[in-house]
């Protein structure tokens, strides 16, 4: 705008809130006497549709080509007035509003003094109006498809609400098959099915919905773009094995090389080539690559010549709208050693006791450990949470309570024998039903301990004893068992950092992800157009990872909604005649959205303007002022700082 | 213990729903869900849908989330219905 600035001045009274302590009439007579200050006008609550008729009858008779509202903040109602003087026909962005509600009148007790500041605050935002320029907002047309990266129940509902709503996802999976850590639980805890059955149920939902592509052993490698129009780039490793695969199991029979299987959390051994478990899908075998010797003995039995060894990896490029994040967590592992873990047999993770007591599970059900069934358990609880140890995380894992008190009911009502000690710093059942669960282990008998100092666990042949100062009967107790169960937490997924350089998003000290309102936005990442669901930002149990699963897809399938996404022009932008292409800009962006490009003989920085979120993070960190954010340039700033230390007109 | 201001940290009761509203309820008057596990926002009534503490006790996060993914189930019965 090169033309001479117009400056129309709006003065709120909302209601008493303004008008009760700030003398009005005096700031508007004043607002008329600042330069460039065409008319002020002042209206008992602007931003009724009365007051924004007002402020449109006056751009037109006094021709304002800049708008000042001094009212509540701009959180509060700028997207209002913004709104009103683009239908009075200028550009929104040349709004400047004074906040002399939460920055004057509600903090000052003496009128005379909440007047004054008014004016300050006033004739601050026209010296800054005055250089406001106007901006164009950009349009990005939304991709209905959406990318959910993980196969886990909360990957798996997201998954199949949006397909279900008639939009295509693509569904990433790193292992070699979908159904994530709830298939591999048993019996779960107020109603009659396994983990494996709810997880099935999804499994077997999105192999026969036609909406969802799933790649299995994948993960994403590259994204660009933003909310609406991403390009992701998903790498797939080979699985060695196609479809043509009949599942006679020749070649688990003849392979000869054996490893721990992770999907019984290393209970009981796998086959170099091997299908994860039952229900898995796709349902056909993979070949490990790292354990396998190329041997082919599995190739000469194969009948349908399903095996491929020179099979290679493929890269597809997919574009979405939308990103879900259901990466997941792991159990926390505790130091070798700690407790007893990975020390003695007799020493279980509350993961690997799901495995022993699941049918389908390594000892088809039955608690055994190795020859032996245990006629005494001990759980010590808070393994890895509370801050138990010093490698344990301060927050509460939500789930392991009612996991372990499901699982003491299940051997109580298998092994009605067996004596059980839970070994706890807190019981927090807070989940619908789950305090039942609490009040039926201590009618079937188990005994409760509560610790302060967590419990010492020492390993001797066929017994653990186990010693522990008692807080609520204040003595230490000696507790000789058979075996322990270490009801261990949830950690943040080992993965995430990778996810995270790839997608860029914040996390919590935690090392979880950081949703963009811990209350009210709790699916949502920072970033538009990247939603989160499942322990990815907490510890969850299936149910809440459900939920937050189909939380996830409402928000993509609200975006698919709009077609079309129109981001604020409030962005970074860079002066390329003065950067240098020093490059701190870049280290500093929280959102990824600064690279450098070839300009004539030098690099300069470029901003992704989709990406950019207008924090001023890089406009701070520019050493040379080339980084500038329109709306609060340099020299739009100045101005008002200068405009403050001008001598008070009365 | 002598204090000078004690505070009850009382715990969250269900609101009655209209009885014209036929759900099916748990014996502490919160909402049935027909499987709390795979689809923890459908009640006993095709098309009526739950969010929030009338089926179990929660906090804001869980109660907002319970509300998009509720949302999203009776988008997809509208859309499904107009096909």
């Amino acid at each position: 705008m090169t033309e001479e600035p117009r400056v129309g001045v709006f003065v709120c009274h909302c209601g008493l809130n303004i008008a009760g302590t700030i003398d009005v009439k005096r700031v508007v007579e004043y607002a008329r006497t600042v330069p460039s200050v065409a008319d002020a006008k002042e209206y008992v609550f602007m931003c009724s549709a009365p007051g924004q008729d007002l402020i449109k009858e006056d751009v037109k008779k006094f021709s304002l080509n800049r708008v000042v509202v001094a009212s509540c903040s701009p959180g509060m109602h700028e997207a209002t007035f913004r709104a009103c003087i683009a239908e009075a026909g200028l550009n929104r962005y040349v709004l400047e509003m004074a906040n002399i509600r939460e920055q004057c009148s509600w903090v000052y007790l003496d009128k005379q003094k909440a007047t004054e500041t008014a004016k300050d605050l006033i004739r601050m935002a026209v010296a800054k109006a005055r250089l406001l320029e106007p901006l164009e907002e950009l349009r990005v047309s939304v991709e209905p498809t959406s990318l959910v990266l993980g196969g886990g129940v909360a990957g798996l509902k997201a998954s199949l609400d949006l397909a279900e709503r008639g939009y295509k996802v693509h569904l990433v999976e790193k292992l070699p098959t979908i159904g994530g850590r709830a298939a591999r639980l048993g019996k779960l805890a107020h109603v009659d099915l396994t983990g494996t059955e709810v997880a099935g149920s999804f499994i077997s939902a999105v192999a026969s919905n036609l909406n969802i592509t799933v790649h299995v052993n994948s993960e994403l490698i590259d994204l660009e773009g933003s909310v609406g129009a991403f390009r992701a780039k998903i790498r797939t490793t080979p699985r060695f094995v196609n479809e043509k695969c009949t599942l006679c199991g020749e070649c688990f029979h003849v392979c000869p090389i054996e490893v721990p299987n992770e999907y019984e959390f290393r209970l009981s051994k796998r086959k170099a080539i091997y299908l994860p478990f039952k229900e898995a899908y796709p349902r056909v075998p993979v070949i490990d690559p790292e354990a396998c010797t190329r041997c082919t003995e599995c190739v000469k039995v194969c009948k349908p010549r399903a095996i491929m060894l020179d099979q290679e990896g493929e890269e597809v490029d997919v574009a979405a709208g939308a990103i879900t994040l259901a990466t997941g967590f792991q159990p926390y592992e505790p130091p070798d050693g700690e407790y007893g873990y990975r020390r003695s047999d007799k020493v279980l993770t509350l993961f690997q006791l799901e495995r022993i007591l699941d049918e389908d599970g390594p000892t088809g059900g039955e608690l055994k450990l190795g020859e032996s069934t245990p006629k005494s358990l001990a759980f010590i609880m808070c393994v890895g949470s509370l801050g138990t140890t010093e490698k344990a995380h301060p927050y509460c894992s939500r789930m392991c309570c009612a996991s372990s008190l499901k699982n003491m009911l299940t051997i109580k009502e298998r092994y009605p024998e067996t004596e059980i000690y839970a070994i706890y710093k807190d019981i927090r059942t807070y989940g619908r039903g789950d305090e039942e669960l609490y009040e039926r282990t201590t009618e079937n008998l188990v005994k409760f301990i509560r610790f302060e100092t967590p419990p010492e666990v020492k390993l001797h042949s066929g017994r653990v004893d186990i010693e522990v100062y008692d807080a609520t009967l204040q003595e230490n107790r000696l507790i000789p068992v058979d075996a322990v169960v270490l009801s261990v937490g949830m950690s943040p997924s080992a993965d995430l950092d990778k996810v995270r350089a790839v997608v860029k998003t914040g996390c919590s000290p935690e090392g979880f992800l950081r949703e963009a309102h811990l209350k009210l936005r709790p699916v949502e990442a920072p970033a538009d157009g990247i939603f989160l669901a499942g322990s990815v930002t907490s510890p969850k149990n299936i149910v809440e990872s459900v939920m937050s699963g189909g939380a996830s897809a409402a928000k993509a399938a609200a975006l698919f909604g709009k077609k079309e996404v129109r981001i604020e022009p409030i962005i970074a932008e860079v002066t390329e005649e003065i950067c240098s292409g020093c490059a701190i800009c870049i280290a500093m962006c929280p959102y990824g959205a600064i690279s450098r490009k070839e300009k004539g003989e030098k690099k300069v920085a470029q901003v992704d303007k989709a990406l950019c979120k207008a924090c001023g993070t890089c406009v701070a960190a520019c050493p040379s002022g080339a980084m500038q954010q329109a709306g609060f340039k340099d020299i739009q700033m100045m101005a008002q700082v200068v405009a403050l230390s001008e001598k008070r007109g009365r | 213990m002598e204090v000078e201001l004690v505070v009850l940290a009382t715990g969250v009761k269900v609101n009655p729903l209209e009885p014209s509203i036929h759900v099916d309820f748990d014996k502490d008057g919160y909402v049935k869900l027909v499987n709390p596990y795979s689809d923890p926002v459908s009640t006993t009534v095709d098309g009526i849908f739950v969010a929030g503490v009338v089926a179990g006790a929660k906090d804001i996060p869980d109660s907002v989330t319970q509300a998009s993914a509720a949302a999203l189930r009776a988008s997809i019965l509208a859309v499904h219905e107009k096909a």
